[in-house]
């Protein structure tokens, strides 16, 4: 086993280890552990192992099993910002809703507003610019 | 006044989108008339999350205020006046920077193509000469150009923030955008939906601390120019 391969085991371990703290903080569901999970060991499967998927390069028509690898590195990072990217816009977009909603909402009646959900009262003479 | 105009409009809101203005937000307030062309005035600023006393001056002079607990950008602030300004029967919205830039002297020209039923949307046209920042010269010179060229329409100064359109107007140009692409995206929306737009030249007062538009702004103004161009406009 040569130093590459033990390098990108102890670290499809370690990132293993991450992924389950982050579960047990659920910050992750459950299947989205899963995966993460299918993920690392995955890696350190083609790592330990790298003859197991040499019979699928040929066919694939890649010339190494690293450059596969890569392959499938990209493919898996583009679909992880795209998914990141689309959640983000979600939250921002929910986010300026709720702030618009909340603004229109603290308005009373008789034109005077309330002091809205949230702002904390500041002291005007540490905050005027 | 031209009493054949006036029955159409019951109302005009002026929308102050404003952040961390209390310097210059009274002044501002204290310029705009209880009437304008005859038709009572609604002051609405949008107090779009300043650490300052921009809201408690605000409320000083008479105007309603809207506070975003957060920082939104002059986009959201705008949208949040304008339905504030629907909601208390305001036929007749007029956006009005905060920072002293226009005057509200210019207003009664502003709203005037509106009230005659001339325009459905009217555009303040600053002079590029002067007093403008030669950064802000170039940048708004540039990108009206590049207006023109992407989308086939021809205005005078597409990023000035003087702008008066009547409520339907406003339901056709309603936008998206949060930040300062703002007024680019409403004239999209405005040559696509085909309104009657007509521009009212304006006096503008730069202020030693010019708190405006951004190079950066520029930049995402463009790219928000090539975003609405790439999705048919």
């Amino acid at each position: 086993m040569t130093g590459i391969q033990l390098l990108a085991i102890a670290f499809a371990v370690a990132m293993a280890f991450w992924t389950y703290r982050t579960y047990r903080r659920r910050d992750l569901l459950a299947a989205e552990a899963a995966l993460w999970f299918a993920v690392w060991i995955g890696l350190v499967f083609v790592s330990a192992f790298p003859d197991l998927l040499r019979n699928v390069v040929g066919p694939l028509k890649v010339a190494r099993l690293l450059d596969l690898v890569m392959i499938l590195a990209i493919l898996l990072l583009s679909t992880i910002v795209f998914v990141l990217n689309s959640r983000v816009r979600h939250m921002e977009r929910r986010t300026v809703e709720l702030v618009r909603r909340l603004a229109l909402s603290a308005e009373e009646p008789d034109g005077n507003s309330k002091q809205p959900v949230g702002q904390v009262q500041r002291d005007p003479a540490k905050t005027a610019e | 006044m031209n009493p054949d105009r006036t029955p159409r409009h019951h109302r005009v809101g002026v929308v102050v989108p404003a952040r961390n203005e209390a310097d210059r937000i009274g002044h501002v307030l204290a310029g705009i008339a209880s009437t304008v062309e005859g038709l009572p005035v609604l002051c609405l600023v949008v107090d779009d999350g300043s650490s300052d006393r921009t809201a408690e001056i605000a409320r000083e002079h008479g105007a309603r205020v809207f506070t975003h607990v957060i920082n939104l950008g002059k986009g959201a602030a705008m949208k949040t006046g304008c339905a504030a300004g629907l909601a208390a029967d305001c036929d007749v919205l007029v956006l009005m920077d905060a920072d002293g830039q226009h005057r509200a002297s210019d207003l009664p020209a502003i709203v005037a193509p509106i009230l005659s039923g001339e325009a459905d949307l009217v555009l303040g046209r600053r002079r590029f000469t002067g007093d403008m920042p030669a950064t802000a010269r170039l940048g708004n010179w540039g990108l009206t150009r590049l207006f023109s060229l992407m989308f086939g329409a021809t205005y005078g100064d597409t990023q000035c923030g003087l702008r008066a359109f009547t409520s339907d107007a406003y339901h056709k140009v309603d936008w998206l955008a949060t930040d300062y692409a703002v007024e680019t995206e409403m004239l999209v929306r405005a040559a696509r939906a085909r309104l009657r737009t007509s521009e009212v030249e304006i006096d503008t007062i730069y202020h030693d601390v010019y708190k405006g538009t951004t190079m950066l702004d520029g930049l995402r103004i463009l790219g928000q120019m090539i975003r609405l161009r790439m999705s048919g406009g």
